[in-house]
């Protein structure tokens, strides 16, 4: 809509979803959480289900505008957007999620990691649109962070992290670390994983990530922030998120 | 397409255009102009109705998904008394100043308050969060909304009976029709047979028109005329923004639609006058600019440097003004002095963002040559004059009514081009005529300020006190001096107010203020401070970290004393 009134697009004709049945569905399938493409950012902000199934999520999305924004704004909405500086294409990375888009004809699956292409843009293909998305059941011992920097509360993140970790006897075993506002699209920072790797997040294994975390980022630098600046606060991030991963109960 | 839906309670059936926003709809379509509109894409929430109870922002939803549904605005919860306390409380606590943002806030406290009768302060501040207000800072509406959760019978805060004010809180009488969504702002004026006018704007920083292509645009049905600067130039005589208590100065002749050259990104070129904005707008796609792009001007430094591309030819140069200051003997206390401390700084450009953008309506009645113009703005004798002098029309005949103003801050005092381009085309066409700058429009073509280079230079002795300041401001503004009140007193101020509240005497200041191809610069309020008082409080900084020494403390040896005041500096302001 807000390229639409400031006709930064003017497409032939828009399509309105919202009468489409049971496309808001919020439920629990056999491979884990299925979240319908019409379901309001508020909806899931409220609902039980997320909260238990995608904890990432329920924490994400209050960054997401503001409280009029989320009555309006979907999931499926936010998705095929691809903002860069969204939260929940950052979650659907970090959850290692799909992606379910339909259309005349025929369904697809698309890995979110794949979804997201640029600034954006998508792998939706004309005449696709997002159906649903589909976060599987995470193993045991999984915790997951999520915290964004930003001027305002409700303003586009300068960076944010989305985060997981499955941790083990206090170290991490895996981590998943996917941050957004820092790039073209929601970035697994896959060299800054692997320097946690099996380690406490102590000092010197925190230090090490912020560094193996500067060849996996490229921060563009705009009115908002420069690159170092946007390095700086992922960094930051990585840090108190980790941390917070570590400390969580599971 | 047809729509059935119930507003505040009636049942509405009307068609609408696919592409009619919820508000538009609302305001235009159902005279319903208690909600306004700010920014357009969902950022202000000026523009916030309920839709089936949620607070939703009515320009991010087309009408037509309102098909079915309950919509509330601010007239439905004004007159059925739902909102009675919180508009008390808003009016107690002074929780308003334009009213431009105060239906938005009151629905969504209205909402927050269902859900959370008693809510903390930082639930407040989370919920009201996506509801700019430009004006009062929140904090009184944080307290007002408070107010009305905690005491259920909150009165207002009374008018004294006995006619004293002095001391005392008063509520604004003026606030009431404001918290009922019937305050009358510029685009809530409705005239018959009103017009529409949207502008091509210049794409380019600096560039010549090698020809311009209205058929496509006049041809499109709706499009009532579409009109050049060439045109309009001839009904209306240009200005020219310059002081004369600022010797020396110059700037060019300004016309209300470039003249076969754009200076600026944003500069109105071509109007398209239509029967709707939306057809106005579609006309000015329809225009074909051959545009080709001159060196644009982006740099103070290269804009005087010699060989500089000049923006205009005719002056000479790029230098709109160089002014000096000068107070007592400030080589002889460089000379004597124990350090000197040299640091030069930058302010960035930022603009004043009213949520009521600038909106001017025009109307022209040919058989009593009389205009008659609605304005957004703060000084309509002033725009009474300019109207009469440079469209030729006698004064008696002019007439220049503010309705209420949703915010100027100093914004619309200047002359834009695009107004009297509207007034222009009103007398033209006989007909009335509106102009409503979008966000992006008043980001482009709003007034910016405070976009200085500052080289400032202390003089000091070893115990922190300050002899003497050098300073040299390098001032970019735009292609024009704003007119009537130029674009060089920015500058000006800060060479005057620079030394501020401390005590040294030797001080000399050069200001230049140089032409750019950027958005027009001018003042708009606390002209001046902010860049004066970071540069003199950084220096100020700087000798203390210099000479180990604790701030306050060379605040103190510098300072004013109060047996000093009244003061005169050696700038000659007298305070």
């Amino acid at each position: 809509m807000p390229a639409l009134n400031l006709r930064l697009a003017a497409p032939r004709a828009v399509i309105d979803i919202n009468r489409v049945p049971d496309l808001d569905g919020i439920r629990l399938s056999p491979e884990g959480l299925v979240i319908g493409a019409l379901a309001r950012q508020e909806a899931l902000e409220r609902s039980p289900l997320v909260r238990e199934h995608a904890p990432l999520i329920a924490d994400a999305v209050p960054h997401v505008g503001h409280a009029a924004i989320r009555a309006r704004g979907t999931v499926g909405g936010s998705l095929a957007l691809a903002d860069p500086a969204a939260e929940l294409p950052a979650c659907a990375v970090a959850l290692e999620a799909t992606i379910r888009v339909g259309r005349r004809g025929g369904e697809r699956d698309i890995a979110a990691d794949d979804f997201f292409r640029g600034i954006y843009t998508t792998a939706l293909a004309p005449g696709e649109v997002v159906i649903a998305l589909r976060v599987p059941r995470p193993e045991p011992g999984w915790r997951w962070g999520f915290q964004e920097l930003a001027r305002r509360h409700g303003d586009f993140a300068l960076a944010g992290l989305a985060a997981g970790a499955r941790v083990q006897g206090g170290a991490l075993a895996e981590t998943r670390l996917c941050f957004f506002g820092v790039g073209t699209r929601p970035v697994r920072a896959r060299r800054a994983e692997a320097a946690l790797a099996g380690r406490r997040a102590d000092e010197a294994t925190l230090a090490a990530a912020g560094r193996a975390l500067d060849s996996d980022l490229d921060p563009p630098g705009d009115v908002h922030g420069s690159p170092a600046l946007r390095r700086h606060l992922a960094r930051v991030l990585l840090t108190r998120v980790v941390r917070g991963l570590v400390d969580a109960r599971p | 397409m047809k729509i059935a839906l119930t507003v505040n309670g009636v049942a509405v059936t009307r068609e609408v255009e696919p592409r009619r926003n919820l508000v538009d709809f609302l305001r235009y379509d159902l005279g319903l102009t208690g909600s306004h509109v700010g920014c357009e894409h969902g950022v202000c929430g000026a523009c916030t109705v309920r839709v089936d109870g949620t607070p939703v922002r009515g320009c991010l939803m087309l009408a037509a998904q309102a098909d079915g549904c309950r919509v509330e605005t601010i007239e439905g919860a004004a007159e059925s008394g739902a909102i009675a306390r919180l508009q008390r409380a808003f009016r107690a606590a002074n929780a308003l100043q334009c009213g431009f943002c105060t239906s938005g806030m009151l629905l969504t406290a209205q909402a927050l308050l269902e859900r959370h009768p008693d809510p903390d302060p930082v639930t407040i501040r989370e919920a009201i969060g996506g509801n700019y207000c430009r004006c009062t800072g929140y904090h009184a509406i944080v307290q007002a909304i408070a107010s009305a959760a905690s005491d259920r019978s909150a009165p207002a805060a009374p008018t004294p009976a006995d006619g004293q004010y002095v001391g005392r809180s008063v509520v604004r009488p003026q606030t009431a029709r404001l918290v009922a969504g019937r305050g009358t702002y510029t685009d809530d004026v409705a005239v018959p047979r009103l017009l529409h006018v949207a502008f091509v704007r210049s794409l380019h920083a600096h560039a010549r028109m090698v020809s311009i292509d209205t058929a496509e645009a006049a041809a499109l049905p709706g499009v009532v005329a579409v009109v050049t600067g060439r045109e309009l130039a001839g009904r209306c005589e240009p200005w020219v923004g310059v002081l004369k208590n600022y010797a020396g100065m110059k700037s060019a002749p300004q016309y209300p639609l470039a003249v076969d050259k754009a200076v600026w990104q944003g500069e109105p070129v071509v109007a398209v006058v239509a029967e709707s904005r939306a057809l106005a707008e579609d006309g000015c796609a329809r225009v074909r600019i051959a545009w080709e792009p001159l060196p644009p001007v982006v740099d103070a430094e290269a804009a005087l440097a010699p060989g500089a591309t000049v923006i205009h030819p005719e002056l000479g140069d790029n230098l709109m003004l160089e002014a000096r200051v000068k107070a007592g003997d400030v080589d002889a206390a460089f000379r004597a002095a124990d350090a000197v401390y040299r640091d030069t700084f930058d302010t960035g450009r930022h603009t004043v963002v009213s949520l009521e953008p600038r909106v001017v309506l025009a109307d022209y009645d040919p058989a009593d040559e009389t205009l008659t113009v609605y304005h957004s703005g703060q000084a309509p004798y002033m725009l009474h004059d300019i109207l009469s002098r440079h469209l030729r029309i006698p004064e008696h005949r002019v007439r220049v009514i503010n309705k209420d103003v949703g915010g100027s801050f100093g914004l619309k005092i200047h002359t834009f081009p695009d107004e009297i381009a509207t007034c222009a085309l009103a007398v033209m066409l006989g007909r009335p005529v509106k102009f409503l700058a979008d966000r992006v429009e008043s980001f482009q073509t709003d007034i910016h300020s405070r976009d200085h280079r500052i080289t400032a230079e202390v003089a000091v002795k070893r115990d922190g006190t300050i002899l003497a300041m050098r300073l040299d401001d390098l001032a970019p503004v735009g292609p024009y001096s704003m007119y009537p009140r130029s674009s060089v007193v920015e500058s000006g101020q800060v060479l005057r107010i620079t030394p501020g509240p401390y005590r040294f005497r030797d001080y000399e200041a050069r200001g230049r203020v140089v032409f750019q191809n950027k958005t027009p610069m001018s003042q708009y309020r606390a002209v001046g401070h902010p860049v004066a008082a970071l540069v003199m409080e950084a220096m100020v900084d700087r000798v203390a970290r210099e000479l180990g020494l604790d701030p306050v403390e060379v605040r103190r040896r510098n300072l004013l004393t109060a047996e000093m005041y009244p003061y005169t500096a050696p700038t000659g302001l007298f305070f």
